[in-house]
């Protein structure tokens, strides 16, 4: 009995870290039309156990964070979740904080698809969030096993 | 009775510190590692490439009319951005990111993770170009390179768009750096390109 007792807690840090995956959303679908004057940016976390579990049971601590675009909340990435945004062509930066910040910088042309992955690194008391702009080729393979995501704020055009 | 007395002294705990000489060599060489590997992994570089040598400021104050899309603040301060496509010179610049990473598990089960050692690499790359045309016909291209590179650690921030400022900013001194000791001969080009620009076309700040 003490032996089920001592297994029960990392049994069910496991289910835990196991569940954070996105079980709900609409699987990923790409815009239907991608308008000439702006640019779009998906921005997705693989779901993958990982890139998020294994740092999470090491840790024991959190690994979900908030994307900002421009300064505003866009998006809190879940494992294996994804946003769309519409962006205006211009110089945007792309920030995510926890004990750290990951911060990206995107020159915006109109007309372009851009990838921005979300993944994390080991912390101290949380883990980092790691974003990264990945090959169209790339983003466009990993992101199907993605599902949408509810964005974080209404200011922003998130389809 | 003799066991009770025995019990109530006071064991001395034989506590022998080490004199600085006696730290072994393999110690102190263990301890200058660390701390290198420590002061090296949260550090930063910035390599650009020309390497020009000092520059004096031109006599002349520049102001070339270029196309570019962008924000100002990249640009070289002898060039102004033009709104119209017609104009001499045309400015421009590429970004590029690159990762290298410690697979995940291994930084999560590495225990001189927790010490500082490096979790990976950011390298972001800069290329500017100034490029100068005569009659539509290309006469003369500027172009710089720079690599802002940080090794991050569980310490470290990760801030790819710090690292891009500082490349974009190198890239930009750089190509003024180019175009100041080209001076006179852009000024000519400048003139010569004035007198075909169609009226009304003006430079914005």
């Amino acid at each position: 009995m003490r032996r089920v007792r001592g297994l029960a807690p990392p049994l069910l840090l496991l289910a835990g870290i196991a569940c954070v995956d996105l079980e709900s959303g609409p699987p990923f679908a790409p815009l239907p039309s991608q308008p000439p004057d702006k640019a779009i940016v998906y921005v997705y976390r693989n779901p993958k156990f990982l890139t998020g579990g294994v740092m999470g049971v090491v840790g024991l601590y959190t690994d979900v964070y908030t994307v900002n675009a421009a300064g505003k909340p866009l998006v809190k990435l879940l494992p294996g979740g994804y946003i769309a945004l519409v962006a205006e062509p211009r110089e945007t930066e792309f920030s995510a904080t926890t004990e750290a910040t990951s911060s990206i910088t995107l020159d915006l042309e109109a007309g372009e698809t851009y990838y921005l992955k979300g993944d994390i690194e080991a912390g101290i008391v949380r883990v980092h969030p790691k974003l990264t702009l990945v090959d169209d080729a790339v983003g466009a393979s990993e992101i199907r096993e993605c599902r949408k995501l509810q964005p974080a704020s209404l200011g922003l055009d998130t389809p | 009775m003799q066991s009770l007395n025995r019990d109530r002294v006071p064991r001395r705990v034989a506590v022998r510190v080490r004199t600085r000489s006696e730290v072994t060599v393999h110690e102190r060489r263990s301890l200058a590692l660390l701390a290198v590997s420590l002061w090296l992994s949260a550090c930063t570089s910035l390599n650009v490439a020309p390497v020009l040598p000092p520059s004096h400021e031109p006599s002349q104050p520049l102001s070339l009319r270029a196309t570019y899309k962008g924000d100002p603040r990249h640009l070289p301060p002898s060039v102004v951005a033009a709104s119209t496509p017609d104009a001499p010179f045309e400015y421009a610049f590429r970004v590029d990111y690159e990762r290298h990473d410690v697979p995940a598990l291994l930084e999560a089960l590495n225990p001189l993770t927790i010490l500082g050692f490096p979790v990976g690499r950011t390298d972001v790359t800069a290329v500017a170009t100034l490029t100068a045309r005569e009659a539509g016909v290309v006469v003369k291209r500027y172009e710089a390179t720079a690599v802002a590179r940080q090794t991050r650690t569980m310490y470290s921030s990760d801030s790819q768009t710090e690292l891009r400022a500082r490349a974009l900013a190198a890239v930009r001194d750089n190509i003024e750096a180019q175009i100041s000791a080209d001076a006179q001969y852009l000024l000519g080009l400048q003139a010569a390109a004035a007198q075909t620009v169609p009226p009304g076309a003006e430079a914005q700040p």
